[in-house]
């Protein structure tokens, strides 16, 4: 049973789906951000945790960040550092938003849209679920990748 | 035998002078009858009946006996047939007998024995009647015996008879002896003559042998030439020449062709000397290749071996051969390589002989020896361009293997690398690396801020309150004065939810994000020079001085920055809620 429960969560289908998803989720919360840099900008400087000089340039410059990782993952491009890079933001994310709880500020997640719901600890559950998938995809997914088309060419040439 | 009665001494008794003259007359008829005679037979069968006629003897017999032949000079009157027989056959045992009775007959100097009396008569060895008997010794190895037998009247010999007798046998001797060494010289100009002939055939011999040596030194000068003049040469062609001028020289021929058909080779090496130019250009043609070799299937059974030569001078089958040629020499060097050599007539006219023939048969050995040397000359020649161009075509292959290994080599090394970077790459590849991280931030900086320029909602990416002048701020203890007077409005810039958590009592929220909504609202009918005082700001946003900035901008004339913000503010000061 355990043998079967490891065998499904390691499968790398299921890795697939947490990639895809996981890339989804990048996607569409970097769609809104990009397009709403300003809100954006307000939304991490409510957070309080970066220096006031540098919100702009993260507003302008992390959903793109946000979006590319995304991309990535959903075709299979570098899936590992696309993963990582969205687990590590996960982390980043749950940290400010523990942060945030810690500090008791009144303020939304902004993770989709600057009207979200309030940070609570469900947002941090979500973001550490998020992370698991994230990782998960690190450690497991292998299928549909881009990547794997050149690793077969290597593969061809080492023959 | 027995010993004899008496011996006698010639001329001891006086005899009467009538008779002793009678006695030297015939002495001396008998001397010069004899004289002159050379032969010993005719000498005895004169002298017996000189001596028997003087004495009166009715038989008798001279004989003389050679100790180292067989040979017996006899010589009887008045014998029986059987007596003179067995005289012949006997006379060597008589002759011993005699000789060897201890007379003292050994040498020519010895005087002659008489036997004289009737014992002789006894003697078997010895004809019936013999009275007397007279041994002598001509020379060293040669006997004589003179026999008498009775007188005719029946009466004894006296001593002047037997004198006489020994007077005779004087003569006899001397004549004989002279005889015998005419014989000797017969003999010896008769083995003169002979040994003249043998010398003179020896001397012909001789000749002939000289000549024989003459010619074989002619040949072999001939071979000697032909050698020292081949030996040189290397080339087929000038090997040809040079014997064609050697033998039409040695034989004194006017004219000849040499022809080696060499298919080893693949080449027809063709020369002549003295023949008609259309003659000798036909040489060269197919037909007379045809007529040559016909030659050798005509010799059949004759053909010529490896390195052997055959002639042909059979005018039926030289009647197609170029030239006036009377004699053709076919040779064959080995399987793949055969000539002929055509002689025309000779300057002196006639044919070849059987020794011009071995001269001939020689010279072509010694011919075929060089031309076969040559073949292979030509042939090491042509094997040794052949090993130089393979040589140069291994140097060649040598040089594209050196190279094609290098390349390998090269290609080996390159592979390691590239299977090494395959290697690191598919590490790479199957790892997230730093270059990932970067190359995704740096594409995502550059999207950031292409996009950002592009946007109609641009935002600056330094904030507004950096960029603006420095509002003028007033101190917190000013502030708290104007705010108990309410000579001031002040103005909370922050979001609502900070507002709603704490701010100054009596302080209007007017958030950036809604400020031209809520300005309109709150503060656009106050009198522009009324004191405004703004606070708000967090460690990620200046609200404040932007609120400020737009008040300013707006004509608000008293606009001033709370030091040291809502946090040193009294808390006695502040409220809660909207």
């Amino acid at each position: 049973m355990a043998a079967l429960l490891r065998r499904i969560l390691t499968h790398p289908l299921l890795a697939l789906l947490f990639r895809l998803y996981m890339g989804g989720v990048f996607v569409t919360a970097a769609m809104y951000k990009i397009n709403f840099t300003a809100e954006f900008a307000t939304t991490i400087a409510s957070y309080q945790i970066v220096p006031h000089w540098s919100v702009n340039v993260l507003a302008v410059v992390l959903p793109w960040v946000e979006l590319l990782s995304g991309l990535m993952l959903i075709v299979g491009l570098r899936v590992k550092a696309a993963a990582l890079v969205i687990a590590g933001m996960m982390v980043v994310f749950t940290l400010a938003i523990l942060i945030t709880l810690y500090r008791d500020l009144p303020i939304s997640c902004g993770c989709f849209h600057t009207v979200d719901d309030p940070i609570s600890w469900v947002t941090v559950l979500r973001d550490l679920a998020w992370l698991g998938m994230a990782l998960h995809a690190y450690w497991f997914d292998r299928l549909l990748q881009l990547d794997q088309v050149f690793f077969r060419q290597l593969k061809e040439v080492e023959a | 035998m027995t010993a004899p009665d008496a011996v006698f001494s010639p001329g001891v008794e006086a005899a009467g002078p009538q008779k002793k003259l009678y006695h030297l007359r015939t002495l001396y008829e008998v001397t010069r009858e004899l004289t002159g005679m050379t032969s010993i037979s005719s000498i005895l069968e004169s002298f017996l009946p000189l001596c028997m006629g003087p004495v009166g003897a009715s038989s008798g017999f001279v004989l003389i006996r050679y100790d180292d032949q067989t040979r017996v000079d006899l010589s009887s009157r008045g014998l029986a047939q059987e007596e003179v027989e067995a005289l012949q056959q006997m006379t060597r045992e008589l002759a011993d007998k005699i000789f060897s009775s201890g007379a003292g007959l050994r040498t020519e100097r010895s005087a002659p024995v008489v036997f004289r009396g009737r014992h002789l008569a006894r003697e078997p060895l010895l004809p019936a009647g013999t009275e007397i008997l007279v041994a002598f010794v001509l020379e060293q190895g040669v006997q004589g015996i003179l026999g008498l037998g009775p007188r005719i009247d029946q009466a004894p010999y006296e001593q002047e008879d037997l004198d006489l007798v020994l007077g005779l046998k004087r003569s006899l001797r001397a004549v004989l002896q002279r005889a015998m060494a005419h014989e000797k010289i017969q003999a010896m100009n008769t083995r003169l003559e002979h040994q003249n002939l043998r010398l003179s055939a020896a001397l012909q011999e001789m000749e002939d042998a000289r000549d024989d040596l003459d010619r074989r030194a002619l040949q072999l000068q001939a071979l000697y030439d032909a050698s020292v003049e081949l030996s040189g040469l290397v080339e087929p062609h000038p090997i040809l020449e040079t014997f064609l001028l050697l033998v039409l020289g040695s034989f004194s021929v006017r004219e000849g062709f040499l022809v080696v058909y060499d298919q080893g080779l693949g080449e027809t090496e063709v020369t002549s000397r003295g023949l008609d130019p259309k003659e000798a250009e036909k040489l060269s043609t197919a037909a007379v290749r045809d007529v040559l070799f016909g030659l050798f299937v005509a010799l059949k059974d004759r053909i010529p071996h490896i390195m052997e030569s055959r002639w042909t001078t059979d005018p039926e089958l030289l009647a197609d051969v170029p030239g006036d040629v009377s004699a053709v020499v076919l040779f064959t060097v080995d399987e793949e390589c055969r000539g002929a050599l055509g002689l025309g007539q000779r300057l002196q006219g006639g044919g070849f002989s059987k020794e011009e023939h071995r001269l001939m048969s020689m010279l072509l050995s010694q011919f075929m020896v060089s031309l076969d040397n040559a073949r292979h000359f030509v042939m090491a020649k042509r094997l040794n361009a052949d090993l130089e161009r393979r040589n140069l075509e291994l140097e060649q292959t040598l040089a594209d293997l050196t190279s094609a290994r290098d390349e390998i080599d090269l290609l080996q090394t390159t592979k390691e690398r590239i299977l090494s970077l395959v290697h690191r790459e598919k590490e790479r590849v199957s790892h997230a690396s730093w270059i990932d991280f970067a190359m995704l931030a740096v594409v995502s900086v550059v999207l950031g801020l292409l996009f950002n320029m592009a946007s109609p909602s641009r935002l600056s990416l330094l904030p507004a309150s950096m960029s603006g002048p420095s509002p003028e701020t007033i101190s917190r203890q000013l502030a708290l004065a104007m705010h108990q007077e309410q000579q001031a409005l002040f103005v909370d810039a922050r979001p609502t939810e900070f507002f709603e958590q704490a701010h100054i009592q009596g302080a209007s929220n007017i958030p950036l994000p809604l400020f031209d909504f809520v300005y309109d609202m709150k503060l656009s009918q106050i009198d522009p020079s009324r004191m405004i005082i703004v606070y708000g700001r967090t460690y990620s946003s200046h609200y404040d001085i932007e609120v400020v900035q737009k008040l300013l901008m707006l004509g608000h004339e008293q606009v001033f920055l709370l030091e040291e913000g809502l946090q040193e503010w009294p808390e006695t000061m502040v409220e809660e809620g909207r």
